[in-house]
C-alpha cells in the first residue's frame, strides 16, 4: 500500500482539473466539526452547465460517514455550494469527491481530503540534494500527482553528480518499506532516472543500502514502476539515489513526478464461531469449541471485523501491532454486542491483560458510549511488537467490532484512526502458518490522477434649559438630551474640517459603552447606550448603517437610515464571528473575519511549542447580498504560522493566528486583509483566493523605499485609497522604538517596491504610539482622519495633506474608541429613544427622536404597568423630571412624538424604574435615634485604636480606651446616601462628651478614594454638655449615589455619645431649613417679599428679588399637611 | 393617585408650551369681579395684578378667600404684603387668618414705583397666592373662579393688567409658560331698581348697583335682604306695604 504518511496534497493541483476554488482546501487542517459548506468554483466553466449539479458533490467523515446536503448555485452564480446540516467527529479524516459532468467534459472528477479539528498526518521530513523552485521542488515527488514533478538541475551520468531525494517518517516513527514506485515525470524523458539506489536511513542518519537498479526505462511519460526488494528493517526514512540519467548528453537535469514507498500490506487473524447464543464474551470463551474449534476464519486489513456479518456468533482477533513509535498509546474497542480487547506487554500471548471492553453494546466505531470502551494510556517502543487480541460476541440484530488507537501526541477524547493494516501483523501460531499475505493491489494506470489527495429636534426651543455636562443629565447645544453617563468629547482642533459627522464607539477603558454620531461641535446626532461594546460604527458602502453586536454571540447588525434594524450579519460554517471588520460592497455583497479557537500541538512547528496550545484561526468569509457564503479565506491554509514568531509569541499557551483586523477591496475587486500577528497585509485573488502579493511581516515581497521604519510592524486598518495606493495604521509595535502612525503607500507590482508617500505625523514620535487598535481613512477633501484608539491619545485627528490638523479631538475622560469614521449620513428616527434615570428626588426622562425636525412636543406615558396609555406629561424638550411619582413603585415609561400637524408617532422603547425619591425634608439616616439599637450603622476600629460601643437609652455611646493619633481609627458609619448635585443638605446631631473635652470630626463624605468630604465639616468640639450640631451644605461635587455619613472618634480617649443624626435634603423654600416648606418659610419670604438685593436666601430664584416666581418655588415644595 | 398623576394630568392639554389664562373684571350688578379662567389645563400660582378706573374710585374690596388652599375651601388666599404685616404664625402649620386687614391689597410702600395707590384711588395692586399640598388634588383651586370684587364709586371702564414687577401670573407647573390675557370691561355701580313684578304669591324685584334692603315704612328700619344680585323673589305677605332699596356699598 502506499504510505499514507506521504500523501502530502498540492492545493493548487485541482486547478489542473478545471477548478479555480475549493472549500475547504485540499488538506486542510483544523477545520471545524461545524463545517457545513464545501464550495466549489470553475475555472470556465458556468455551473450552470453542470448536469449532475444535486450529485457532484459527496463528503464523508472517516468516522461519522456519509454527510447528506443540498447543492446549490449561489446567488454569485458562479459558485456551487454543498451545505450539510451535522456535525464531522472531531479528529476524523473528511473526503470530499467532486464529479461534476458537463456536456464538454471540462470538468475532471476530484477527490481530495481534510482534516476535521486537528491536523492532516505529519508529511515528515523531505530533503534532496537540490530542486527547482518555486514549482518543481522536491515536495512535489510525494505529492501524488503526476502532473507535477520535483527537478534537480544536476546531470547523473553514471560517475558523478549524483542526485537524490529522501524521506524521513514524521517524529520517531520507523517503517518497513520493501517496494517503492517511481513515476516518470511529464517531458523531457531526458531526465528520467536510469540509474539508482535505494538507502534505509536509520535515526543517525546512517544509510543501509537496500536495493540498486541499472539501465531501468520509461516508455511513457508519468509511467508509473513499481519495485520490490527485500527488507525486513523498519527504518526511520528512504533515500533514492539517482546516479545516471537517461541521456545525459541532453538532459539538464533530473525528475520524477512521483516517490512512493511501500510498506508490506499488514493483516491480522479472525476466527469465528456460530451458532452460540447470548451476548456475553462468557458465552463465547465458555463455549465447548472455544478455542479449538472455530467455524472459520480469516484476516483483516485493518483492526475491524466486517458490520453486520451475523448473528449469535463469537469472534476472536488475534495478532501483533508493531508500535510506529515510542510513547504513550491509548485504546479503543467498539462493539456490538459485548466484546474485551487484550493487550500484551511484549509479543507472548501469555503477558496479555485486559485494556478496554464493551459490556453491553455499540454502535459501529461509537468509541464513548462506555468508559471502559478506553484504555489507560499504555508505553509502547517504537518498533517492537506486541501481542494484541479481540473477543466479540453477537447475539441478535445488528454487530460490530473495531479496535482503534491514539498515538504518542494525539487527542486521547477519540482515536485518531483504527489501527491500521500497516502496524498489524497476524497471529502466526497453529494453522496460521497456512495464510497467505496478500498485498494490496497498487494501481499502476499512469494515466489516471489521483483519486485520494491527503490531504435633533431642532423643531424644539428648549425651555428651563437642563443643561447637560459631563455626569450631569441634560440638554446638549443642539436640543438632543443626554444622560448622566453620556460620553462627552473635546474638541481641541476645529478648522475648516470634513463636514460629515463623526461616526465613533466607545469600548470602554473605563467608559460606557455608548456608540455615539457627532457632529462637528461636538453634540450628538444620535447616540444609544449599549449593552456592550459595538465597535466599527460606520456607514458602508451601499448606505447601512452597520456595528458590531455581542448579545447571542458576535454579529453585526445593520441599520436604515431610520434606525431600524435592516441586517445581521454573522459568520457561519462553524466559525464565530470575529469582531474586527465587516465590510459590505454597494452590491450588498459584504466580507466578515471569523474566527474558532482548537487545541493545536505547536510543537509540530516549532521547538518549544505548546503540544496543547489554544490557536484562534481566523478566516475571512465573503457573502453575497443574499447570505451566501462564497468564499472562505483560512490563515491555516494560506499563511505560515512560523511567520508571526518575529511579531508573537507562539510558544505560548494561546494566541491568535493571525489576527486578521481589516479587509478592504482593491480596485481590481481582489481582497486586502490586514493581519496583525503576521504584521502582513495580504492581497488575496478574489477568484481563487491566491496570495497575489504581501506586504510587511516575515513574507513580504516588496523593497519598501523612503520608509526608515521600513515597513508597517503590527498594523490595523490596511484601506485602498486608489489603484496601488494604500493607507494603514501602522501601531508599530516592533519599531525601534515603539511609534505609531497612519502611513501611505505606493506599490509598484513590477519591480515590487512599496514607498511612502504620505504619514503622519512627519517623523513618528513615541508620544503618539497606539500599541493596539486605530484606524486611517481618507477623506473626500484629501484630508486624512486618524484614529489613535487608546485612551490617552485623540480619537480623532483630522490632518491635511500638508500635515497640519483641520480637527482633533477625544473623549473627555479618554476612554477608548475602536475606530472613528466620518461618513455622509441624513438619519432620521421613526421614534424616540428613551432613557430613564432614577435619582433620589425625580426620575428623569432622557427621549429624543434623533433628527426628525418635524417634532412639536413629546407626549409622555406611563404607569404601574407595562405598555401604559397613560398620559403623564408633555414635554417641549427632550428631558422631563417627574418628581411626584408613587414612592417604591415600579413606573413603565413611553414617550411618543407630536408632530407639528398633530400626528402622534409611535412609542419609543419601553423602559422602566422603581421610584426611590428621597422627598426633601425626609431623614435619609436609618435609625439615626438608635432606636433600633445598633442598626444599619458601621463601627470600625483601625490600627491600635481600641473602643467599645454601646447603645444605652437610645443613645450611642462609643468607650475609647486607646483612641490613638488618628481620627478615623475609631469610626461609626452609615453608607449608600444619595447626594445630589446642587442640593442643600442639612446634617445635624446632638452630641456630647463623656468626660472634658474633646473634637469629633462629623461629615458626610465619598465612600472611596479620595474620600471627599461633601459636607465641608471639618472639627466638632464636644463638651460633656448635651449639644445640638447642625450643618447646612450643597453639594458641590457630581451626585453621588452611595455617599457615607460619617463620624470619626479617634486622637482622643474621651468617649462620645451621640443622638438624632439626620441629613436631610432641604427643598427650595425650606427657609429655615428645618426640612419643610411651611408657613414658617412663608413667614421668612414675606419678611423679604419685593427686597431687591443680591444673596437673599428668600431669593429663590436667584434674581435678584423676591416676587411671586420665588413664591412659585416655594408653592412647589409646600409641605403636605398644612 | 399621586400628586404628579393630578397635576400632570391637569396639565396635559397644554397642546403647547404657551397656553392662556383668561383674567377678566366683570360687571356684577354695579361691582366689578375679578375673575380667572384657567382654559388648557393650567395651574396658577399666583396672580399679581393692577387693577385701574378710567374714572372715579376703588372704594371697597370684598369676596376674597383666605389662607391656605385645602380639600374643605379651595381658593388663592395668600397675600404676602398682608399676610407679613397681619398674619400671626403660631408654626409652621398654624396662622390667624381672620384678620380684618388681611386683604389682597398690595403695600405701596414695597415697591413705590410699581404699586397703585390703593382704596380710595383710581387704582389698586392686588396680590394672590395659592398654596396647597401638591399630594391632594382636591386642594387645588379650580380651574375659574373668583378672585375678589372691587367696589367702585362709579361708573368707569375698569382696566386690569399684569404686575410685572411681582411676577405677574405665575404658573404651577414649573415648565409651563402661562400667557395670560386681560380683559376689562364697564361696571356701573349706579342705584337704582329696574323693575316689579308680581307673579301669582311672588313679587319680583330687578335691581342693580348694591344689596336690596327692605323696611316695612319709608322711615325704615331698614334692614339688608343679602341679595346683591339684581334679582329678588319673595312670597306676597299680608303686611300693607313693603318698602325696598338699594344699597350702595
Amino acid at each position: 500500500m502506499l504510505a499514507a504518511s506521504l500523501a502530502w496534497a498540492d492545493s493548487g493541483a485541482y486547478h489542473q482539473l478545471g477548478y479555480q476554488y475549493l472549500s475547504p482546501q485540499p488538506g486542510a487542517e483544523f477545520s471545524s466539526r461545524q463545517t457545513r459548506f464545501v464550495l466549489m468554483r470553475f475555472q470556465d466553466v458556468s455551473p450552470s452547465l453542470v448536469t449532475n449539479l444535486s450529485q457532484c458533490i459527496q463528503v464523508t467523515g472517516a468516522l461519522s460517514g456519509n454527510h447528506a446536503g443540498q447543492t446549490k448555485i449561489a446567488s454569485d452564480s458562479r459558485t456551487v455550494i454543498f451545505q450539510m446540516s451535522t456535525d464531522f467527529q472531531a479528529n476524523e479524516l473528511v473526503t470530499v469527491t467532486l464529479n461534476p459532468q458537463t456536456a464538454s467534459g471540462a470538468l475532471q472528477p476530484f477527490q481530495y481530503q481534510f482534516m476535521i479539528s486537528g491536523h492532516m498526518p505529519d508529511p515528515g521530513i523531505i530533503t534532496a540534494r537540490g530542486e527547482n523552485p518555486p514549482n518543481e521542488t522536491k515536495d512535489k515527488a510525494f505529492d501524488n500527482i503526476n502532473a507535477t514533478k520535483w527537478l534537480d538541475l544536476v546531470v547523473p551520468n553514471g560517475s558523478a553528480n549524483f542526485s537524490w531525494i529522501q524521506y524521513v517518517y514524521p517524529g520517531e516513527e520507523t517503517h518497513v518499506v520493501n517496494q517503492y514506485a517511481i513515476t516518470s515525470a511529464n517531458d523531457a524523458p531526458e531526465r528520467d532516472p536510469q540509474d539508482w539506489r535505494i538507502y534505509g536511513v536509520d535515526g543517525a542518519g546512517n544509510l543501509t543500502l537496500l536495493d540498486t537498479r541499472t539501465n531501468q526505462t520509461f516508455g511513457s511519460r508519468m509511467q508509473k514502476i513499481i519495485f520490490a526488494f527485500t527488507n525486513t528493517t523498519a527504518f526511520r526514512g528512504y533515500r533514492l539515489e539517482i546516479t545516471r540519467v537517461a541521456n545525459p548528453g541532453t538532459a539538464s537535469g533530473v525528475q520524477l513526478a512521483e516517490l512512493a514507498l511501500i510498506e508490506p500490506s499488514g493483516a491480522i487473524f479472525r476466527q469465528y464461531w456460530t451458532g452460540i447464543s447470548g451476548t456475553a464474551v462468557s458465552d463465547l470463551t465458555a463455549n465447548a469449541n472455544y478455542p479449538n474449534n472455530p467455524s472459520g476464519s480469516d484476516q483483516l486489513a485493518t483492526l475491524e471485523a466486517p458490520t453486520d456479518w451475523a448473528d449469535n456468533y463469537g469472534t476472536r482477533v488475534r495478532g501483533y501491532i508493531t508500535a510506529p513509535n515510542t510513547g504513550s498509546f491509548v485504546f479503543w474497542i467498539a462493539s456490538d454486542d459485548s466484546s474485551e480487547l487484550w493487550l500484551s506487554t511484549n509479543n507472548a500471548p501469555a503477558n496479555i491483560s485486559r485494556i478496554a471492553y464493551v459490556s453491553g453494546w455499540t454502535s459501529s466505531r461509537e468509541w464513548n458510549k462506555y468508559g471502559s470502551q478506553k484504555s489507560a494510556p499504555i508505553s509502547l517502543i517504537a518498533g517492537q511488537k506486541y501481542y494484541i487480541e479481540a473477543l466479540q460476541k453477537e447475539g441478535a440484530g445488528g454487530d460490530n467490532l473495531a479496535v482503534g488507537w491514539a498515538k504518542p501526541g494525539q487527542s486521547t477524547v477519540i482515536p485518531s484512526e483504527v489501527i491500521p493494516g500497516s502496524v498489524l501483523s497476524p497471529w502466526m501460531g497453529g494453522n496460521l502458518s497456512l495464510m497467505a499475505i496478500v498485498p494490496n493491489p497498487i494501481i499502476t494506470n499512469s494515466n489516471q490522477q489521483p483519486v485520494t489527495d491527503q490531504m435633533q429636534v431642532s423643531g424644539l426651543t428648549p425651555l428651563n434649559l437642563i443643561q447637560a455636562s459631563p455626569g450631569k443629565a441634560g440638554i446638549m447645544p443642539n436640543g438632543v438630551s443626554v444622560p448622566s453617563d453620556f460620553p462627552f468629547i473635546n474638541i481641541t482642533v476645529n478648522n475648516n474640517p470634513d463636514p460629515e459627522y463623526i461616526f465613533i464607539d466607545n469600548r470602554g477603558g473605563g467608559g460606557k459603552n455608548y456608540n455615539v454620531i457627532f457632529d462637528n461641535m461636538g453634540s450628538p446626532v444620535w447616540y444609544m447606550k449599549m449593552p456592550d461594546e459595538r465597535r466599527d460604527m460606520k456607514v458602508q458602502h451601499n448606505g447601512v448603517l452597520t456595528m458590531l453586536a455581542r448579545d447571542g454571540g458576535n454579529h453585526y447588525n445593520g441599520f436604515d437610515t431610520h434606525y431600524r434594524q435592516i441586517a445581521s450579519y454573522t459568520a457561519v460554517n462553524g466559525y464565530s464571528t470575529d469582531e474586527h471588520e465587516l465590510q459590505v460592497l454597494a452590491d450588498g455583497t459584504y466580507f466578515l473575519t471569523a474566527l474558532r479557537t482548537e487545541t493545536v500541538d505547536m510543537s509540530r512547528y516549532i521547538a518549544g511549542g505548546n503540544p496543547n496550545a489554544s490557536v484562534t484561526e481566523l478566516v475571512m468569509q465573503e457573502f453575497t447580498a443574499a447570505g451566501d457564503l462564497i468564499l472562505q479565506w483560512r490563515a491555516w491554509d494560506h499563511l505560515d504560522i512560523l511567520g508571526q514568531q518575529d511579531f508573537i509569541n507562539i510558544t505560548g499557551s494561546s494566541f491568535d493566528f493571525p489576527h486578521m483586523n481589516a479587509i478592504d477591496v482593491d480596485t481590481d475587486g481582489h481582497i486586502l486583509l490586514s493581519s496583525r500577528s503576521t504584521s502582513e497585509v495580504t492581497k488575496i485573488n478574489r477568484d481563487t483566493g491566491e496570495i497575489i502579493w504581501r506586504l510587511g511581516g516575515t513574507h513580504n515581497q516588496f523593497t519598501f523605499v523612503n520608509d526608515p521604519l521600513n515597513g508597517p510592524r503590527n498594523q490595523h486598518a490596511i484601506r485602498m485609497v486608489t489603484t496601488n495606493r494604500y493607507t494603514c495604521f501602522d501601531n508599530g509595535n516592533m519599531h525601534s522604538p515603539p511609534v505609531s502612525r497612519a502611513v501611505e503607500y505606493e506599490l509598484n507590482p513590477s519591480n515590487m517596491t512599496a514607498t511612502v508617500v504620505w504619514q503622519y505625523p512627519a517623523i513618528p514620535t513615541a508620544s503618539l504610539y497606539s500599541y493596539y487598535m486605530g484606524d486611517v481613512q481618507r477623506l473626500p477633501n484629501g484630508n486624512t482622519l486618524i484614529n489613535w484608539a487608546i485612551g490617552n491619545l485623540p480619537k480623532l485627528t483630522e490632518v491635511r495633506p500638508d500635515g497640519t490638523k483641520a480637527f482633533e479631538m477625544n473623549w473627555v475622560d479618554g476612554y477608548e474608541a475602536y475606530r472613528v469614521w466620518r461618513c455622509p449620513w441624513q438619519g432620521s428616527a421613526l421614534q424616540p429613544y428613551l432613557i430613564v434615570e432614577p435619582y433620589p428626588d425625580n426620575v428623569t426622562l432622557i427621549f429624543n427622536q434623533f433628527g426628525d425636525t418635524n417634532v412639536a412636543f413629546y407626549r409622555i406615558y406611563g404607569g404601574t404597568s407595562p405598555q401604559s396609555t397613560n398620559l403623564l406629561a408633555t414635554s417641549a424638550t427632550t428631558i422631563k423630571q417627574l418628581s411626584n411619582l408613587q414612592n417604591g413603585s415600579t413606573y413603565y415609561f413611553r414617550v411618543a412624538a407630536v408632530n407639528h400637524q398633530g400626528v402622534e408617532d409611535p412609542y419609543s422603547n419601553e423602559e422602566n424604574a422603581t421610584v426611590n425619591i428621597i422627598k426633601p425634608g425626609q431623614n435619609m439616616v436609618a435609625n439615626g435615634d438608635f432606636s433600633q439599637g445598633t442598626a444599619s450603622w458601621v463601627f470600625t476600629l483601625s490600627g491600635s485604636a481600641t473602643a467599645a460601643w454601646r447603645i444605652e437609652s437610645g443613645v450611642s455611646h462609643v468607650y475609647i480606651t486607646n483612641g490613638t493619633t488618628t481620627l478615623a481609627n475609631i469610626q461609626l458609619k452609615q453608607t449608600g446616601k444619595p447626594i445630589v448635585e446642587g442640593k442643600t443638605y442639612v446634617f445635624e446631631f446632638d452630641a456630647w462628651s463623656a468626660s472634658g473635652t474633646r473634637y469629633i470630626e462629623a461629615k458626610v463624605a465619598q465612600a472611596g478614594a479620595p474620600n471627599q468630604n461633601y459636607s465641608g465639616t471639618t472639627s466638632t468640639f464636644l463638651t460633656p454638655a448635651h449639644s445640638h450640631f447642625r450643618y447646612v451644605f450643597t453639594m458641590s461635587a457630581a451626585t453621588d449615589f452611595n455617599a457615607n455619613v460619617v463620624f470619626n472618634m479617634g486622637s482622643a480617649s474621651q468617649g462620645v455619645f451621640l443622638d438624632n443624626v439626620s441629613l436631610f435634603n432641604a427643598p427650595p423654600g425650606d427657609l429655615n431649613l428645618d426640612g419643610r416648606v411651611d408657613l414658617l418659610d412663608l413667614q421668612l419670604m414675606t419678611g423679604d417679599w419685593l427686597k431687591q438685593q443680591s444673596g437673599l436666601s428668600t431669593d429663590l430664584d436667584g434674581n435678584g428679588k423676591v416676587d411671586f416666581n420665588d413664591f412659585g418655588i416655594l408653592g412647589e415644595n409646600w409641605s403636605a399637611g398644612q | 393617585m399621586t400628586r404628579c398623576l393630578v397635576l400632570l394630568n391637569v396639565c396635559l392639554l397644554a397642546a403647547s408650551a404657551r397656553s392662556a389664562v383668561n383674567v377678566v373684571v366683570q360687571d356684577s350688578n354695579g361691582v366689578a369681579t375679578i375673575k380667572y379662567e384657567c382654559t388648557a389645563g393650567e395651574v396658577v400660582r399666583s396672580f399679581a395684578l393692577d387693577v385701574s378706573l378710567d374714572k372715579g374710585r376703588i372704594v371697597g374690596i370684598s369676596n376674597f378667600f383666605r389662607g391656605v388652599s385645602g380639600v374643605g375651601a379651595q381658593g388663592y388666599g395668600i397675600f404676602p404684603a398682608a399676610f407679613r404685616d397681619h398674619v400671626t404664625v403660631s408654626s409652621g402649620t398654624n396662622a390667624n387668618w381672620d384678620v380684618s386687614d388681611y386683604t389682597p391689597l398690595a403695600v405701596v410702600a414695597d415697591s413705590p414705583g410699581n404699586t397703585l395707590p390703593g382704596l380710595n384711588s383710581a387704582g389698586v395692586t392686588l396680590e394672590f397666592g395659592g398654596l396647597w399640598d401638591g399630594n391632594t388634588p382636591a386642594a387645588f383651586p379650580a380651574a375659574s373662579g373668583t378672585l375678589c370684587t372691587l367696589q367702585i364709586s362709579e361708573a368707569a371702564q375698569v382696566s386690569i393688567a399684569a404686575n410685572a414687577s411681582r411676577g405677574g401670573v405665575v404658573s404651577a407647573i414649573p415648565d409651563l409658560n402661562i400667557t395670560p390675557v386681560f380683559v376689562g370691561t364697564f361696571v356701573d355701580p349706579s342705584v337704582i331698581i329696574t323693575g316689579i313684578q308680581r307673579i301669582g304669591g311672588a313679587i319680583i324685584i330687578s335691581f342693580k348697583g348694591g344689596e336690596l334692603e327692605t323696611a316695612p315704612a319709608v322711615g325704615g328700619p331698614w334692614t339688608g335682604t343679602g341679595n346683591s344680585s339684581g334679582t329678588y323673589t319673595n312670597q306676597a305677605t299680608q303686611d300693607p306695604a313693603r318698602f325696598y332699596r338699594v344699597h350702595h356699598h
